[in-house]
């Protein structure tokens, strides 16, 4: 069992119980690694410099530019604990041969179940209902009435390890299951009885419930605006778990304050957190969440593990398992 | 207007009902039959009845002013708010809906579970309300390979355990009756005799019984401690079916995780009910059933029994004195 002077040193951000690691993630982190935070960094930059060989990146920070590679000649490997690879700038770190990690799987079942759980919430009303029987000021309603989920139609955007936990668990519920991806997924879509779109815009129409679980990517980026909320059915709920920017946002609050579609649920916001008067925190039909997809404490902690694993094997000149091929 | 017969109901007061009742019966609503009765007994002939009106029971001290009633239509699954057994000896038919709303009940079933698990309600006012401040770290409860037990196994218990197995959910039950072996083996289903042998193995249970002698109170402070300290419990059956100062005890001290229960006794809760003022529980007023489609199928395939029993012509979805448990 390596000493704590053996372990070699990584730099990461710092903790907050509620914007960055909480504190019992730290101790996962202190197996592998000696920790030097961003602050302590910044302060004695000369102290900890040549030593670090590593970066875990939680929540995008910290944030990786070229000016903070410059000071780190022995860096391998940038880990970022999470999906997504949008907020790092991959052909900066290409071109200075330093390698990249993510955790694209560990956290896909939790995700999958956050997505199902936005939907049947706001399909059902669930924050209403609860705030008609608990808050005395609002009065108790037998009537709030909702949108029938077993057999309607759900149509998801982005049909990766993500989107296609979505469709078995939609299936439980005897949805019918659309999908558009930039690949076609000819046996997902045999295991599960799914319809395959080439074009989004036709899925639109055809859909009870969307929901976006794309990649942000140049592709991606807006792809949902004004045009499709108005493809989209009047009675739609509209979902996204992806990345902010893959919506237009002020299309979106457009789109809802003009009813044209029913409602939003949106795990992910430009920027997070929202200013406390931005119109999409006091439209009704609107629900808001602080970016939970991942949020249970095994998935969790499972990507700050296996982000810790890539980290490690980088720096021991190993494969690197969940390797960012650039 | 003379040949529609007359109807006293007590309904959730709601546009939807009225004009469907309305199209098909004279009415007298709860609320002006109560101010009068001696107006209407002699001519009622049947009852509309659901879980949401003014009227919380049907029994003696109604039926035995109305001497020309033929049926009580029920615009519900349960049927323990009428005293049937009194109903059957005076030759009065029962009707009630037991399957329009099944797939709705078992939606809100396992949106109670999952929103639960994972902490929404706490997601929602950590983003919307400005008094609370924006938390990236709220951690919720795994639901993928959990295991379930679902406590009555009809037709909405198990459209619940097929949801559940979408989720890579592993299905415990408990029934009274087995299903078959292929109704079992299509959802991994494993049947136990007895609630207390399967509560121990459960990271979620969900209460979908009929409210009977048999299952009152079933939920007690000896379940609520044979269950997992982290387990939640969602109850979507009657409240009476557990027993409600318990499960306030075992909230409290952590007994067990949370609890989502979308009936309470009574519905409302009165103000100061201490389960108003936990901070692991979801509450909801007994929607079950709240989708529009539900909710009129409900209220028309109601209304199709009373007329039936009205005019002495078979009535579909009767309940008959055999079919009581």
């Amino acid at each position: 069992m390596a000493s704590l002077e053996d372990k070699p040193m990584v730099l990461t951000s710092h903790v907050d119980e509620l914007n960055a690691y909480p504190q019992i993630f730290v101790p996962v982190i202190k197996k592998y690694f000696r920790i030097v935070w961003w602050a302590d960094f910044e302060n004695d930059q000369e102290r900890y410099a040549n030593e670090i060989q590593g970066i875990l990146v939680n929540g995008g920070l910290p944030k990786i530019t070229s000016e903070l590679l410059d000071t780190l000649p022995n860096l391998k490997i940038v880990s970022t604990l999470g999906v997504g690879t949008d907020h790092l700038d991959l052909q900066l770190l290409k071109s200075r041969g330093i390698k990249v990690s993510s955790v694209p799987d560990v956290s896909s079942d939790c995700v999958a179940d956050w997505g199902m759980t936005l939907l049947v919430a706001a399909a059902r009303k669930l924050p209403e209902a609860m705030k008609s029987a608990t808050d005395t000021a609002t009065p108790f309603n037998y009537n709030i009435l909702g949108k029938k989920i077993t057999g309607s139609t759900l149509g998801i955007v982005g049909l990766g390890r993500i989107g296609y936990r979505i469709a078995e668990r939609a299936l439980g519920f005897k949805m019918r299951v659309l999908y558009n991806d930039i690949t076609r997924r000819p046996e997902k879509e045999a295991a599960l009885s799914l319809e395959y779109y080439s074009s989004l815009d036709k899925l639109l129409p055809n859909s009870d419930f969307i929901i976006t679980v794309v990649p942000l990517t140049p592709q991606t980026h807006g792809m949902m605006g004004r045009e499709q909320f108005k493809l989209m059915k009047k009675s739609a709920i509209f979902i996204n778990i992806a990345r902010a920017p893959v919506v237009q946002q002020d299309e979106l609050v457009e789109a809802l304050q003009s009813r044209t579609i029913q409602a939003a649920v949106l795990d992910v916001t430009s920027p997070e957190p929202l200013p406390p008067h931005h119109p999409l925190l006091h439209m009704p039909n609107v629900i808001i969440t602080p970016h939970m997809g991942a949020n249970s404490l095994e998935s969790r902690r499972g990507v700050v593990e296996a982000g810790c694993e890539s980290c490690t094997a980088a720096i021991q000149g190993k494969a690197i398992p969940r390797e960012v091929v650039l | 207007m003379a040949d529609k017969p007359l109807v006293v109901a007590s309904l959730a007061d709601h546009e939807l009902y009225v004009k469907i009742v309305e199209e098909h019966f004279r009415v007298v609503w709860w609320e002006d039959y109560i101010k009068g009765p001696e107006k209407y007994n002699n001519d009622i002939q049947g009852i509309l009845v659901d879980a949401y009106g003014r009227l919380k029971r049907v029994d003696g001290s109604l039926l035995d002013h109305l001497p020309n009633l033929k049926i009580v239509s029920t615009l519900s699954v349960g049927t323990d708010h009428l005293d049937l057994e009194l109903l059957f000896k005076r030759g009065i038919k029962v009707s009630r809906v037991p399957d329009v709303s099944s797939d709705c009940v078992a939606d809100w079933g396992i949106t109670l579970l999952v929103g639960m698990a994972r902490r929404i309600v706490e997601g929602v006012d950590s983003a919307k309300n400005p008094a609370t401040p924006f938390d990236f770290n709220i951690m919720g409860k795994k639901i993928t390979g959990s295991t379930i037990g679902v406590v009555g196994f009809g037709r909405i218990g198990y459209k619940i355990a097929e949801r559940a197995y979408g989720f890579s959910m592993k299905v415990l039950y408990y029934d009274v009756f087995r299903r078959s072996e292929e109704e079992e083996k299509k959802i991994g289903a494993t049947y136990y005799s007895s609630v207390d042998e399967m509560l121990p193995h459960c990271d979620f249970v969900i209460l979908i019984v009929p409210l009977l002698p048999t299952t009152r109170g079933m939920i007690g402070k000896k379940q609520f401690e044979l269950m997992k300290n982290s387990a939640i419990l969602v109850n979507v059956a009657r409240a009476q079916v557990i027993d409600q100062d318990a499960l306030v005890e075992a909230l409290k001290n952590k007994t067990i995780r949370s609890a989502a229960i979308d009936v309470t006794y009574p519905e409302p809760l009165p103000d100061d009910h201490p389960l108003r003022f936990l901070d692991n529980i979801i509450i909801t007023p007994h929607m079950g059933a709240n989708s529009e489609e539900s909710r009129r199928g409900v209220v028309v395939a109601g209304v199709k029994s009373c007329i039936a029993g009205v005019k002495g012509e078979p009535i579909p979805n009767e309940m008959l004195q055999s079919m009581m448990y």
